[in-house]
C-alpha cells in the first residue's frame, strides 16, 4: 500500500466508529423494531469493513468473501423481519 | 501515473460510500421513527455498499474481480430494497407507530377491504380481532373463523 491510500485507513476508522455507534444503538433501543433496524445496518457495515480489510491485507479471495457476505446480509435482513413478527408472515 | 489516478479515484469513491454509511448511522440516532430509520438504512445498504465495493475494485482491478463486482452490485441493489421492505412491513405488523402521528392510511384501507371481502389467511391483524368483537353479520363470523384458524 502506497502513501496515496488515505481513504482506506480513514474509512476503516470511520466505519469502525459507525459500527460501535450502531451497536450501542442496537443495545439501547426502545422497541424490537429499532433493534432489527440497527442490526441490519450493522450487518451491512460489516460487509463494508470486510471489503476494506480485504484490500488492505491483499487477500486472494476477498471478492468471493464480499459476495458471500452480501448474500448472507440479505438472508439476515429477511430472517430478522421474520423473527420480528414471531414467525407470522 | 495511471495507477496513481486509479488509486486516488478509488479512495475518493470509498470515502463517498463511507459518507453514506456515516449519514445512515447518524440518521439512526436522529430520526424519531422506525420507518424513517429503515429508509436511511436502505439507502446505506444499496448505495453505500455499492460505492465501497466499486472503490475496492479500482484498487485491485482484474477481469474475474470485474465479474464478481457486477454480480455483487446487482445483488446488493436488488436485495437491499427487499430486505428493507421486509423489515418495515414486519415493523408495521408488530404495531410500531409513526412518531409525529399522521393518519394510518394502510389500516383504513385494510378495514375497508375486510368489510367488503373475505380477508386473507395470512394477514390476520389486530384490527381484524377488534372487528370480530362486534357481532354485526355474517362477515364478522367469517373473520372470527379466520382468526381462529391462524391461532
Amino acid at each position: 500500500m502506497t502513501a496515496v491510500n488515505f481513504g482506506l485507513l480513514l474509512g476503516l476508522v470511520l466505519l469502525a466508529a459507525c459500527m460501535i455507534a450502531v451497536a450501542y444503538r442496537m443495545i439501547a433501543a426502545d422497541t424490537d423494531a429499532d433493534r432489527a433496524v440497527a442490526a441490519d445496518l450493522l450487518m451491512f457495515s460489516f460487509t463494508g469493513i470486510l471489503a476494506l480489510l480485504g484490500v488492505i491485507l491483499a487477500g486472494a479471495f476477498f471478492f468471493d468473501l464480499i459476495l458471500v457476505a452480501s448474500v448472507v446480509g440479505f438472508l439476515s435482513a429477511v430472517s430478522l423481519a421474520r423473527a420480528l413478527t414471531r414467525g407470522r408472515r | 501515473m495511471d495507477t496513481a489516478i486509479l488509486d486516488i479515484s478509488a479512495n475518493v469513491i470509498i470515502l463517498v460510500g463511507l459518507l453514506v454509511f456515516a449519514v445512515a448511522a447518524i440518521g439512526l440516532f436522529k430520526f424519531r421513527d422506525v420507518y424513517t430509520r429503515i429508509s436511511a438504512v436502505g439507502t446505506a445498504a444499496g448505495l453505500g455498499i455499492s460505492l465501497v465495493i466499486v472503490g475496492v475494485f479500482l484498487m485491485a482491478p482484474s477481469w474475474p474481480n470485474f465479474i464478481k463486482l457486477l454480480i455483487i452490485v446487482f445483488l446488493q441493489l436488488a436485495t437491499s430494497s427487499i430486505g428493507t421492505m421486509a423489515i418495515a412491513r414486519s415493523a408495521y405488523l408488530t404495531g410500531s407507530t409513526m412518531q409525529p402521528g399522521y393518519f394510518d392510511h394502510l389500516a383504513e384501507d385494510q378495514t375497508d377491504r375486510s368489510e367488503t371481502a373475505q380477508p386473507d389467511h395470512d394477514v390476520a391483524l389486530d384490527h381484524d380481532v377488534s372487528l370480530a368483537d362486534e357481532p354485526d353479520d355474517a362477515t364478522a363470523a367469517a373473520v372470527d373463523d379466520t382468526v381462529r384458524d391462524v391461532r
